[in-house]
């Protein structure tokens, strides 16, 4: 299982990359294995500003709909196009090809507040 | 941990009532309850392309989105459906549908019934289906709605034809039903019991296994509060098939002696972005084209502009609608 050291992460199981005030919003490898086949994302709230911990959009593995989180708040600027057509790429490249939203980082401050990899890994008892 | 006795059987209000007691009891509860005929879809399913329209319209089955994953299902009265709603146990076992089958599974065992979790998270006997089941995780609220069918004695071949989709129609990204082989629970019985046996049965054993202190039914409250979110969201057009991903839709039809194609594009929300349709009455079916663009993509949207232009006044569907479905 794959934990890379530049990202920070949250208890929710979300990974996040930050370059500038923009923060790249994927989950972890650990939950698309606890989740099983990825089958559909939902994100309607493109465009909108939204506070840390508000609920962004839901996604869909075998029969189990999850809430997904903003991990900072901020302006959702991008949703990963190709999720609609490949929502698979989340279990396949979970930090790359299958990163779900961007976010214009409102108050980069709260990245504090976020996990690094090692704290994140001991979490999953990994 | 709360077990509500749910008297009622309209889709409508027993779907509003899981989502209204998710809201209200943060520290879980059962509900036993049962719909009369009634297809329900998975969360990002869509509907119309798992439904056959025509079957689910003239036999009266409604057809009701649910808010957690996974493919179609049919209620009737043979059914018995369950919801468990717990807190989140363990932050790392983000999926654990044993936790909820278990006590399931053995009510069924205790009954002489050698029924197993299968791959799918559904319950089967030998390789025939009789459970399905689905769930919704509220991680900011820390509660997990697990719900499952368990066929008793339901009518199937009427549960067959509602969720036999007519193939080529529709084309989507949305979730795929997985087809199982079913059977009813009661002819696998070694003693005979009727659902509502059955029912307080199961009842019994999950209030033991989960320790449930209080078991109550709605106030008078409640009930409004429910049929208001019935009304408001589980009856709409706009939620059970508006809330469908985009999709493409094509058929060949007759009308007037004439054969046809149709061509549409609905986005999300059920908006007709694109429609085409070829026919040798260019009279009818120009004005169809031109008022069908930015309408949805609803039956009852449809056949009253089907009707507005074949000035068709009757009470049923127009049988040129079924054409567009």
């Amino acid at each position: 299982m794959n934990f890379p050291s530049e990202l920070k992460y949250t208890k929710d199981h979300e990974w996040v990359k930050v370059n500038g005030d923009t923060a790249t919003i994927g989950v972890t490898d650990f939950a698309q294995g606890e989740l099983g086949d990825i089958v559909f994302l939902d994100i309607s709230s493109h465009g909108q500003s939204l506070s840390k911990e508000s609920v962004f959009g839901t996604i869909e593995a075998v029969k189990t709909v999850s809430d997904l989180f903003m991990p900072v708040s901020g302006e959702l600027i991008e949703v990963n196009p190709s999720l609609d057509s490949a929502p698979e790429s989340i279990n396949t490249d979970p930090y790359g090809e299958g990163w779900i939203i961007k976010v214009k980082m409102s108050n980069p401050a709260e990245l504090d507040s976020l996990l690094d990899a090692t704290a994140y890994k001991a979490l999953t008892g990994n | 941990m709360i077990f509500i006795f749910n008297p009622y059987s309209n889709p409508y209000f027993n779907l509003a009532a899981e989502e209204f007691l998710l809201n209200q009891i943060t520290t879980g509860f059962i509900m036993l309850w049962q719909n009369d005929n009634t297809v329900v879809v998975g969360k990002h399913q869509n509907a119309l392309a798992e439904i056959n329209f025509k079957h689910v319209y003239e036999n009266n089955i409604k057809v009701v989105r649910r808010i957690s994953g996974g493919g179609t299902v049919f209620h009737d009265k043979g059914n018995l459906n369950f919801s468990i709603a717990l807190p989140i146990e363990n932050e790392n076992k983000i999926v654990n549908f044993i936790r909820f089958i278990s006590p399931v599974i053995s009510y069924l065992n205790s009954l002489g019934i050698k029924a197993e979790p299968s791959g799918r998270n559904d319950i089967i006997v030998g390789d025939l289906k009789i459970s399905g089941n689905a769930e919704h995780h509220f991680r900011k609220e820390k509660l997990i709605l697990h719900h499952g069918t368990l066929l008793f004695d339901s009518d199937i071949e009427n549960l067959g034809n509602a969720i036999k989709a007519i193939p080529n129609r529709y084309s989507d990204m949305s979730v795929q039903s997985i087809r199982s082989k079913v059977t009813n629970i009661r002819k696998l019985m070694q003693f005979d019991m009727d659902i509502n046996k059955f029912s307080e049965g199961l009842a019994q054993h999950l209030i033991q296994h989960f320790g449930v202190r209080e078991t109550r039914g709605f106030s008078c409250d409640e009930t409004d509060q429910i049929e208001a979110l019935a009304v408001t969201k589980y009856e709409t057009d706009e939620w059970n098939y508006g809330y469908s991903p985009s999709y493409t839709f094509r058929n060949s039809f007759e009308f007037n002696e004439s054969m046809g194609n149709i061509f549409l594009e609905v986005a999300r929300d059920s908006l007709i972005t694109k429609v085409k349709i070829e026919h040798p009455d260019r009279n009818l079916f120009d004005n169809l084209e031109r008022i069908m663009l930015g309408k949805k993509h609803f039956p009852s949207k449809i056949d009253s502009i089907i009707k507005h232009f074949t000035h068709n006044n009757t009470s049923h569907l127009s049988p040129l609608t079924f054409s567009f479905f």
